[in-house]
């Protein structure tokens, strides 16, 4: 197709962006430098890359002590124990929490790229 | 960019806090040219997440029997450009409008492969860094994007 058709459509696009992107309310101008204030400040004791370990960690804690608490009884039978268990399992492990176990390895990815 | 692939001006706010808290929370000790490009891959993946939650959350709304949006046409909701000149090439007569709908309708790779490529100005390795995948299939990204921006812009004309 006609490439220079392309180059002007590409660049009124990026003029129009970058217009829009200097014309940005005040509301969200003020919200964007508070963001950005927050990130650069002073952070609590506990290094960043610790707490996804611990993260991880309390969830693990908080399924072992939900699955012991539903162990069976003596003589509960079997099978619905073992439905009950894996129902249980699967509600703990909703796609929320493994959201922190996939940030945890698209970082550990991120820093491998950029690592030396 | 955020507010472009979630139509929302909190929701791009809210990504683009969490994608500076996360920079500067693990990547500050970096190098400052490495600044950047961290920054666009982490935006990258809280838009991808974003996304993705955003799916989960319309199938339950689907599953509930809640309305989803009717199929209107978004350009047709732009107005007119007064005064336009038929013999203007689409190229230089679209408004900001009506881009955004048509980006808006792009599939959300092709989307942010334009607008790293054309606004960001990134090259197609540092796009492809960014976007987590082959410089191959951004130049396949890329051109589609701009097929499908020109047909759709052209169309509203």
């Amino acid at each position: 197709m006609d490439r220079e058709t392309d180059d002007r459509l590409n660049e009124r696009a990026r003029a129009l962006l970058e217009r829009s992107a200097a014309e940005l309310d005040s509301q969200s101008v003020m919200r964007l430098r508070a963001a950005r204030a927050r990130a650069l400040g002073p952070r609590s004791g506990r290094p960043g890359w610790l707490a996804p370990v611990t993260g991880v960690a309390a969830l693990v804690s908080a399924v072992l002590a939900v699955w012991l608490a539903f162990q069976p009884p003596p003589g509960a039978p079997r099978l619905a124990v073992l439905e009950q268990d894996t129902e249980t399992l699967d509600l703990l492990t909703a796609a929320d929490d493994f959201e922190l176990v996939e940030d945890l390895e698209f970082y550990h990815w991120l820093d491998d790229r950029h690592a030396g | 960019m955020a507010e472009i692939a979630t139509r929302s001006r909190d929701e791009a706010l809210d990504i683009v806090q969490d994608t500076m808290l996360r920079l500067a929370s693990r990547y500050a000790g970096h190098p400052p040219a490495e600044w950047a490009p961290l920054f666009h891959t982490i935006l990258q993946r809280r838009i991808r997440d974003w996304h993705r939650r955003s799916r989960v959350r319309n199938r339950w709304r689907a599953w509930l029997g809640r309305d989803s949006e009717d199929g209107e046409d978004p350009l047709e909701q732009v107005p007119d450009r007064p005064g336009s000149d038929p013999a203007d090439g689409v190229a230089q007569t679209y408004t900001l409008a009506a881009l955004e709908a048509a980006l808006r309708e792009l599939p959300l790779r092709q989307q942010q492969t334009f607008l790293l490529r054309v606004w960001e100005g990134l090259d197609v390795a540092a796009t492809a860094r960014a976007l987590g995948c082959s410089e191959g299939s951004i130049k396949t990204h890329y051109a589609r994007a701009v097929r499908r921006l020109r047909d759709r812009l052209e169309a509203h004309r």
